[in-house]
């Protein structure tokens, strides 16, 4: 009888800033022999109306072992958006891991993370002094959205 | 792929997108007018029907007149000259500007300038971008002038509930400064692009 294979990860510091490090660590135990790597990958995907898209930003690689756990950094691109949660769509950022084996359906996991602008965890920080900013007025539901 | 413009602030001045003259046809049709008021005049007279060709006659060169007032009032604007601090802002930074319009010589016009701040979040869909968004209003300060009517306007790009400037394969997020004159003629309307950069602005920080 063969154990199933598994995978987690653990994130450090669930809000970054873009610009800034992604760190964590992988986790898996009960490898078959075929595994080839184990990949992480920080990127992000937009889901809502429209079609749906995901791309990855960054990624690392490890060599497995039956069991094991290994560290990873990943660097969220300054020209990459923020997280964003909007009225029509929303981009979210994921840390995404999984196990390639040959001949198999790989194992995955995945967990979110919110990434920033630049910046605005010290604004708010800060937001004591009370800077008024403007407010959007919403517009009103777009009758063609489908 | 993702993108966004790295350039940094400029200096700008806009050129117009102009409204102006969208009655170009005003002036034909008050040409028509007054061809349509004498033909009927002379038609009347050669008809022995005084009184239906003065009546024809007075009507046509009435719509005649009434037409041609619209199309001087549409022609009486020189372009708008708008400018603005910078095209490429952080979250938090204000946009500040000017706009000027002068009327031809010989002419006089009023008018009020309204603004917006359009925050757009965008997806497509058969070829089409649809969404929606929101957007700040502001309303610009009129500056005392002897020689056109001119207008300061500022506004700050919010720092916590929109989202910088990006395009992401199918979906995108844009911003827009629009500012828009009416007047007693055609109304005169810009849509500036704005790039908002995912920094929040420095002064904030300090």
């Amino acid at each position: 009888m063969t154990t199933e294979p598994t995978l987690s990860i653990v994130i450090d510091v669930r809000e970054v800033e873009l610009d800034e490090t992604v760190t964590g660590t992988v986790r898996w135990a009960n490898l078959p022999t075929r595994a080839l790597q184990i990949v992480v990958l920080l990127g992000l995907q937009v889901s809502g109306a429209g079609s749906r898209h995901a791309e990855s930003l960054a990624s690392v690689a490890f060599r497995p072992a039956a069991t094991g756990e290994e560290q990873f950094s990943l660097v969220a691109p300054l020209t990459s958006p923020p997280t964003f949660h909007g009225d029509k769509f929303a981009v979210e950022w994921l840390v995404r891991a999984r196990i390639e084996t040959r001949w198999a359906i790989d194992v995955k996991a995945e967990t979110a993370v919110t990434v920033l602008p630049v910046g605005m965890r010290m604004f708010q920080a800060r937001r004591s002094r009370e800077i008024e900013f403007p407010r959007i007025i919403p517009d009103r539901p777009d009758p063609g959205h489908r | 792929m993702t993108s966004m413009e790295p350039e940094r602030r400029c200096k700008t001045s806009q050129p117009p997108v102009e409204v102006e003259g969208k009655h170009p046809w005003l002036g034909f049709v008050a040409c028509a007018g007054l061809t349509v008021a004498m033909g009927a005049t002379a038609v009347g007279f050669i008809a022995a029907q005084p009184i239906v060709a003065v009546g024809l006659g007075l009507g046509a060169a009435g719509a005649s007149a009434l037409t041609l007032m619209l199309a001087r009032s549409a022609r009486q604007w020189e372009p708008a000259e708008v400018e603005v601090s910078a095209t490429t802002v952080e979250l938090g930074e204000v946009i500040s500007g000017t706009y000027v319009r002068r009327t031809k010589p010989g002419h006089s016009g009023d008018g009020e300038l309204k603004g917006r701040l359009l925050f757009k979040a965008l997806y497509k869909d058969d070829d089409d971008w649809r969404g929606g968004g929101g957007r700040v209003e502001f309303t610009p300060v009129r500056q005392p002038d002897d020689q056109a009517v001119k207008f300061r306007f500022e506004v700050a790009v919010p720092v916590a509930e929109g989202a910088p400037s990006f395009i992401l394969d199918q979906h995108k997020v844009e911003w827009d400064l629009h500012l828009w004159f009416a007047t007693d003629g055609p109304d005169d309307v810009h849509f500036i692009p704005i790039t908002v950069l995912p920094i929040v602005h420095h002064t904030l920080l300090q």
